[in-house]
């Protein structure tokens, strides 16, 4: 029996299956996505064929406005602190830091577990009556601060993003570590010996020397922050109607909930065109950049 | 002398300084966890009451009860298969098709197109997953769920172990051909056990990603028997509303198998994690 199997046939078994399952239920999802986007359907009735309708109607929408602006501002938020805080942290580690390791351990810590648990985790925290929040408040004095953080309109959309944001600082300290430690030793030790301090250091030598992990790492930013689903869907359902919704929660109700599966296609059509977009512009911006 | 130990001084506050920021942002990082844990093991009173300390009297039965409650058994064991199937599936078919993509063809195009999937966020899935799997029939299935997972994990997994196979040199292939080895021998018995590492590390990510989804559970599930874990969390906030032990012994149980595997596997699970950063 085996040897009746050809080399080419056996090639063929092999890369087969993994193709198979990639394009069936990867690829064409994504183009039956935007089809979808293009029709009227509420996944029973025919589709009807209305061109850019949903794209208008979403134009108009002012919860889908709403909801794009709570994306980015949770991608800016992100963007400044999760980069800032990862590179000190891993610069702090990389100067010759005992249990450095151990550390890294404990940061990373978060990034390992469900959203979903970190959501759950902190609106026990933002809780009224048992919120650990407001009790630390008070033990340091600022009782005044005190609020119904996922009730409060002015706090409630940065108590969403909170959790999603200290979350991930682990992965950026993580990553920016590993790059640091790619620098070859001989440039840190000759500029120090030129008498550059910690700081000058960091910022004439070891900065430019991350330039390509920063692009990686902003570009993880931006696809993490406008995939943004299970903390908000979790802690708050996206409510008080959309105030606390980003457009992936936006992108499910109106789909799940709603049944309207030609809206929410669109909607996510618009979530893959701004991923894109922002990515591309911004290697267009950084390419631009290396050519000076 | 007076400037040297000066300098001396100035270096240690500066020791000091940076010991303090990083075990402050430890705290930060683990305070929280430490503090369900703790929490886990109190009643209501203790919680309300004595939110800091630890609890007076331990009570384990939070744990028996949130176990056997609200499907957190069957949702654990739902998680547990689903994701070790999936693992297995995904590591069987990807390190196959690259060895294929590493080996054989070398192929850009195909290269390519196993890379897009990196950029499709999951939401654009959602709607054609339900309706492919309402026509094979496999609607409110685990089943769907371990194809869907294997398949968004493919885009990196492929990339991981394209990257382990090229580093086996070509000489080994040619020296167990001439030996009489087929190409399955070759590939199970001789390239694979020597790409472990890689299998490793896309196993732990794969499998990380599948327990801590959301999004594809709550969308392919309906039946409560069939939730996943993380399923399971969502609707625990509603079932166990006035009783925070019970939630926080219900999270305990949903974090802990992550847990234990990233103390274990932390090398895998950094270097998947990372990996997509460092190589490319």
């Amino acid at each position: 029996m085996k040897s009746k199997l050809t080399r080419p046939v056996i090639l063929a078994l092999f890369i087969l299956p993994v193709f198979m399952v990639y394009s069936i239920f990867l690829m064409i999802p994504l183009v039956q996505t935007g089809y979808y986007s293009l029709t009227s359907w509420n996944g029973i009735s025919q589709k009807v064929f209305i061109g850019f309708d949903n794209f208008n109607a979403l134009m108009k929408n002012n919860d889908y406005w709403i909801t794009f602006f709570n994306t980015m501002k949770l991608t800016a938020v992100s963007l400044l602190i999760q980069i800032t805080v990862g590179l000190l942290l891993a610069y702090l580690l990389y100067q010759k830091t005992k249990g450095a390791k151990i550390f890294r351990t404990i940061f990373f810590l978060p990034v390992v577990i469900a959203p979903v648990a970190i959501g759950l985790m902190f609106s026990l925290f933002y809780n009224s009556q048992i919120g650990i929040f407001n009790k630390i408040l008070t033990v340091l004095g600022l009782g005044m601060f005190q609020t119904h953080w996922l009730s409060n309109i002015n706090t409630l959309l940065y108590a969403v993003m909170a959790p999603q944001v200290w979350q991930y600082i682990g992965l950026y300290v993580t990553i920016f570590l590993g790059a640091m430690q790619t620098i070859p030793v001989e440039t840190i030790e000759s500029t120090q010996i030129d008498g550059a301090g910690k700081t000058r250091t960091f910022f004439n030598v070891v900065l430019p020397q991350l330039s390509g992990f920063m692009n990686i790492c902003i570009v993880l930013c931006l696809t993490g922050s406008l995939k943004a689903f299970d903390h908000s869907w979790i802690m708050t359902g996206g409510g008080p109607g959309v105030r606390s919704a980003y457009l992936g929660v936006f992108m499910y109700k109106t789909a799940f909930t709603n049944s309207d599966f030609g809206l929410g296609s669109a909607i996510t059509i618009t979530i893959v065109i701004i991923s894109l977009l922002m990515t591309g512009l911004f290697n267009q911006f950084t390419a631009g950049e290396h050519d000076n | 002398m007076k400037s040297y130990s000066g300098r001396l001084l100035k270096y240690e506050m500066e020791a000091a300084l940076k010991y303090l920021l990083l075990g402050l942002v430890a705290v930060i990082a683990l305070y929280p966890f430490l503090w369900v844990v703790i929490s886990s093991l109190k009643d209501n009173n203790e919680i309300f009451g004595n939110s800091f300390g630890l609890p007076h009297i331990v009570r384990w039965g939070n744990f028996m009860e949130a176990w056997s409650g609200a499907k957190v058994e069957s949702s654990f064991f739902n998680s547990i298969i689903v994701c070790l199937v999936t693992v297995a599936f995904l590591a069987v078919i990807t390190s196959m098709g690259s060895y294929v993509l590493t080996r054989v063809t070398k192929s850009r195009i195909l290269s390519t197109y196993f890379l897009l999937g990196l950029m499709i966020p999951i939401h654009a899935l959602l709607i054609p997953s339900v309706l492919i799997f309402k026509v094979l029939h496999l609607q409110d299935s685990l089943f769907s769920l371990v194809i869907v997972y294997t398949a968004v994990n493919i885009s990196f997994s492929m990339f991981i172990m394209n990257g382990f196979l090229q580093k086996i040199p070509k000489e080994i292939d040619e020296a167990a051909t001439i030996d009489g080895c087929g190409t399955c021998r070759l590939f199970f018995y001789i390239l694979l056990p020597m790409a472990k590492p890689g299998i490793a590390t896309i196993a732990t990510l794969a499998f990380l990603n599948s327990w801590n989804d959301l999004l594809l559970s709550l969308v392919l599930i309906s039946t409560p028997a069939k939730r996943t874990l993380s399923l399971a969390i969502s609707v625990l906030k509603g079932s166990y509303m006035t009783r925070y032990g019970l939630l926080c012994a219900g999270f305990v149980i949903s974090i802990a198998p992550v847990v234990l595997m990233y103390l274990v596997f932390q090398k895998q699970v950094i270097a998947g994690m990372t990996a997509g950063a460092i190589k490319s």
